[in-house]
Formats: structure tokens, C-alpha cells, sequence
């Protein structure tokens, strides 16, 4: 395969994918190399670790990697190995602590990366090792963005602002607090972590508007999944605005996004029945993001997105930021973290926090669809027979128009497979080892 | 490079976690000094040299002791 490039793997023109990209050992080493050591990746929120001496382990394709505050607050992404052996230099989830300690020979880092500690150092390095040479490995780029960090560990990779484009303003749905504040969301409770036995792209592919699959959570509407099922109404989605648009983006750089346009007339529709103090605190959050962002941006509602390559959100409730991890080319490791509005009243956290867990997850309802698709697609596409037919990729094949909003965007109005097509070629892009203006889609390859 | 070879903590195997801030201890190279700090990781602590071979220590020396630089405590 690697003789013939991976251009011939994704025809976008007609609407084919091949299923190597889902089930090779090659792609998967390929996307290793060139994909996940230069894209911008999410490692975590600052909410998890707003003290000095706080981290949490993230990962960064398939390397562990730590978040962490130095104790003069700043946030700083190293790898996750100890410069004397390789040692992970720390094992724990998430802490607070002033040393990161090697347990394999000790050999000490400070939480800004510095080797301040290597035990009998006088007696057997003394004038030969410089501690200031052996940091740990700290990324060359980090971003805080409203809450949410991510770093690359290319040095010459464009800033995070320009990486991100036009899908800014619909991250800005997932992050900003319900009023319209900006910022203002921290994570509540803790990460869900789990594997799943399929390829990290049937995740982000999912969320970046993949609409077409909601036949597969119909027993969910059936079933009354909604925090207004109790009273009636169980869809999920019955609290759309009449007359209101959904519009799916695709970005340049490989994002893409689902979101609702509402009609400029528009007005709070009831989200919350069962609890009429959760029902309150949305309604006042509604009017007031009205107020702050004026008639025309308070018309948009983000429902997914995924930021290329492996952050996804539901922009509403249950309100998340998702990462798809690789764990070799058949498997994924997913983690879910879930936002509230960081001063929102705690039984209104505590309400969320019970419907975030019946909705997603391991043991939520819609995630528990979408883990048997994908699971069983993988393993029915792993077979010799299997991988010789692509997927196809033809839906709304040319429904999409230029946005005029934003340069390089692709806009469709219909249930589409755009935003796919567009995420894999520009995937291709990057397991090609292209340049940055072909991967910002300043250029064509 | 003395004193590199003979391990198992030296005059007695120091518990490290337990040392208090404020308490004596010797270190390899016959070093004297006393805990200021400990995190009680089982694997550092931060001390204070008070001594070494070349006498006492002028001025404050602050440095991280591991847990096989730790020898013994020095009787109060």
C-alpha cells in the first residue's frame, strides 16, 4: 500500500472510502507519524486542574502525555516518560503534587518539566550530567481556549487560532456558558474512559453530522431518554424552534460541524419539564444569552462538531467534549468530559450530571447504539473478502455550496455526508505527510 | 565516588516517609543535615546541610535527599 501512497484510499469525487482506513495496521502507523505528531490535539480542561501542582494524564494519539500547573499557575503538556529510562513519570489519573518521581530510579522533575532530583547524584554523575538537558519532553505549542487546552508537537504547525477557522465559532456553542458568557463551563465529575473495539474515525466521523444515523436511536426516542419525557414529550429534539434550519459546515482544515439556525423570531421552547427549577435557570439562561449576543448570533444553537482530528462535542445538552483515541487501528480508547456552567445552581449540576449519564457514556442509552455499530462495522470489515469494497460516501454528493461566511467552507442544508468526505481528504492530506498550507487548505496538494 | 557501593540504607534502613521536619539525618558522603520538607512519597525529602566533610555549612544550603542518600538518623 505504502509504495502506492494513500491517495487512492479516498475518492471524494465519487464518494468512496476504502475500509483500510479502518482496519489497517499500515494507516494506522501512517496516521501515528503524520497525523497525530503535528495536528492540534484537546489534552484536557483548565477546570481539572485550576491549583498550582494539579495534573491530569491526557493522551496525545497514542502517547501519555501531562497536563499539569507549575506552582507559579502555568500550564504546561510534557510527555509522559522519564528521560532516564523511559519510566512513566507519572501513573495516576489526575492529582496534586510538587515532584513528578520516576518510580523506576527516582529521578525527579518539578511540575514546569526541570530534573530537580537524581538520587546519589553528588557520588555518581557529579560533572557529567546536566540536569538543565534532561526536562522532561514539553510540547512546542500549547493553547488555552476558553477552558480548553491543546497542544501540537509540531513546532511549525500554524497557531491554534488559525488551526481552528471558521469552526470557532461553533466551539464557541460547546464552551460559552448557557447566558452567552464566554468561557464560564468547567467539567464536572469525573472522565469517562473506556475501549471500544473500533477505529477512532467512525467517532469523529459520527459527530461531525453524520444526522443520517438517528434510526438507530429511534428506541431511545421511544423509550422517553429526554428530561421531558416524564412529562410527555419524549423526543429529544422536540424543542426545536418552528421554522428553524439546520445547517451542516465543513471546514478547510478538516473540521465540520452540525448546528441550528433559528428564525430570527425565535423563543424559548421548554427543554426540562421534569424539573421546573432546571426549566427556570434555562429559560433565564436563554433570554439572557438573547440580550448578550444580540438577535442575530443568539439564532444559532450548536447540536456536533468535530474538530479535526479527534475532538467532538454535542454543543447542547448533554453538553461534551469527546476525544476518540487511537489504540491501534481496531480499537479506540474514548474519553467523555462534561461541561455545566461553572456558577450554575448545584441542583441544577446535580440534574445534569443524572441526565448526562443516561444519555451518554459507557452505560448511556444513544452511546450504547452507536458502540455496536461501530464495533460490529469493524469487525465486518476486518475479513480479506471485506477490505477489497470501499464504504460508500455518496449522500448529498453535491448538495453542498460555498459558504460565503467563511472562506474554503462548504455549507449543505440536507441530511449529507459532506463534512465526512471533506474530513477525508484532508486526512489523506496529512497521513501524506503534505505541507501545512495544503492541510489549511490554502493550497491543493 | 565513595561510598557508591554499599547499599541497603548503610546503619540502618530509614523509613523515610516517616522523618519529621526538623529532625537530623546523614547523608552519603558524610553529609549531616536536617529534613525541612517531606512529601512523604517514600522517595524524597528536602533538607538542610548542616555539615559536611569540609565542616560546617556557612549559609543556607537547600537541597532534595533521596531515599538511598538517607543513611541514618543522628542521635538528638
Amino acid at each position: 500500500m505504502a509504495e502506492n501512497g494513500f491517495d487512492h484510499l479516498v475518492d471524494t469525487e465519487n464518494g468512496t472510502i476504502s475500509r483500510e482506513l479502518f482496519v489497517s495496521d499500515e494507516v494506522h502507523r501512517a496516521e501515528q507519524a503524520h497525523l497525530f505528531s503535528r495536528a492540534w490535539l484537546f489534552i484536557g480542561h483548565e477546570s481539572q486542574i485550576p491549583n498550582p501542582g494539579d495534573f491530569f494524564t491526557s493522551r496525545m494519539g497514542e502517547e501519555s502525555v501531562i497536563l499539569c500547573r507549575d506552582r507559579n499557575g502555568k500550564i504546561h503538556v510534557f510527555l509522559n516518560t522519564c528521560r532516564h529510562r523511559g519510566m512513566k513519570v507519572c501513573r495516576y489519573d489526575e492529582g496534586n503534587t510538587p515532584l513528578l518521581t520516576c518510580p523506576y530510579h527516582a529521578w525527579s522533575y518539578s511540575l514546569d518539566g526541570k530534573l530537580v532530583g537524581v538520587p546519589m547524584y553528588d557520588a555518581l554523575y557529579e560533572g557529567v550530567l546536566d540536569r538543565a538537558q534532561w526536562s522532561l519532553i514539553e510540547v512546542p505549542q500549547l493553547a488555552a481556549y476558553k477552558g480548553a487546552v491543546f497542544a501540537t508537537w509540531d513546532p511549525l504547525a500554524p497557531a491554534f487560532a488559525e488551526y481552528l477557522g471558521g469552526a470557532k465559532e461553533h466551539l464557541d456553542l460547546v464552551l460559552d456558558a448557557r447566558d452567552g458568557r464566554e468561557g464560564g463551563s468547567e467539567v464536572i465529575g469525573g472522565i469517562q474512559k473506556w475501549v471500544v473495539p473500533s477505529n477512532w474515525k467512525f467517532g469523529t466521523e459520527n459527530f461531525m453530522g453524520d444526522t443520517y444515523h438517528n434510526v438507530s436511536h429511534r428506541s431511545v426516542d421511544l423509550v422517553g431518554i429526554s428530561p421531558n419525557a416524564r412529562s410527555g414529550v419524549k423526543g429529544r429534539r422536540a424543542d426545536e424552534v418552528p421554522g428553524t434550519q439546520h445547517v451542516w459546515l465543513s471546514f478547510p482544515q478538516g473540521h465540520g460541524v452540525h448546528s441550528m439556525l433559528q428564525p430570527l423570531d425565535n423563543w424559548y421552547v421548554d427543554s426540562f419539564r421534569d424539573d421546573p427549577e432546571v426549566e427556570a435557570y434555562f429559560r433565564r439562561c436563554y433570554e439572557e444569552r438573547k440580550q448578550r449576543l444580540g438577535p442575530e448570533r443568539s439564532r444559532w444553537i450548536g447540536l456536533v462538531g468535530s474538530i479535526f482530528p479527534n475532538l467532538s462535542f454535542h454543543g447542547r445538552q448533554p453538553r461534551a467534549l469527546f476525544v476518540w483515541h487511537p489504540h491501534g487501528p481496531r480499537s479506540m480508547e474514548v474519553w467523555r468530559f462534561y461541561l455545566v456552567d461553572r456558577d450554575a445552581p448545584e441542583r441544577v449540576k446535580d440534574f445534569l450530571r443524572h441526565y448526562y449519564m443516561r444519555y451518554s457514556g459507557p452505560g448511556g442509552m444513544t452511546e450504547q447504539d452507536d458502540m455496536e455499530n461501530w464495533n460490529y462495522a469493524t469487525a465486518a470489515s476486518t475479513g480479506t473478502i471485506a477490505r477489497r469494497y470501499p464504504y460508500n460516501y455518496q449522500q448529498s454528493l453535491h448538495a453542498g455550496v460555498p459558504d460565503d461566511a467563511t472562506p474554503g467552507t462548504t455549507r449543505t442544508t440536507q441530511i449529507n455526508e459532506q463534512n465526512s468526505r471533506d474530513f477525508y481528504r484532508r486526512w489523506v492530506d496529512y497521513v501524506s505527510d503534505r505541507g501545512w498550507n495544503v492541510l489549511m487548505g490554502r493550497a491543493t496538494p | 565516588m565513595s561510598g557508591v557501593t554499599r547499599f541497603g540504607g548503610g546503619d540502618e534502613l530509614v523509613a523515610i516517609q516517616d522523618l519529621e521536619p526538623g529532625e537530623k539525618i546523614r547523608l552519603r558522603g558524610d553529609v549531616v543535615a536536617e529534613v525541612t520538607e517531606n512529601p512523604r512519597d517514600g522517595m524524597w525529602i528536602v533538607v538542610r546541610y548542616l555539615a559536611t566533610p569540609e565542616g560546617p555549612v556557612a549559609g543556607e544550603r537547600i537541597e532534595m535527599a533521596g531515599a538511598d542518600d538517607v543513611l541514618a538518623r543522628v542521635e538528638k
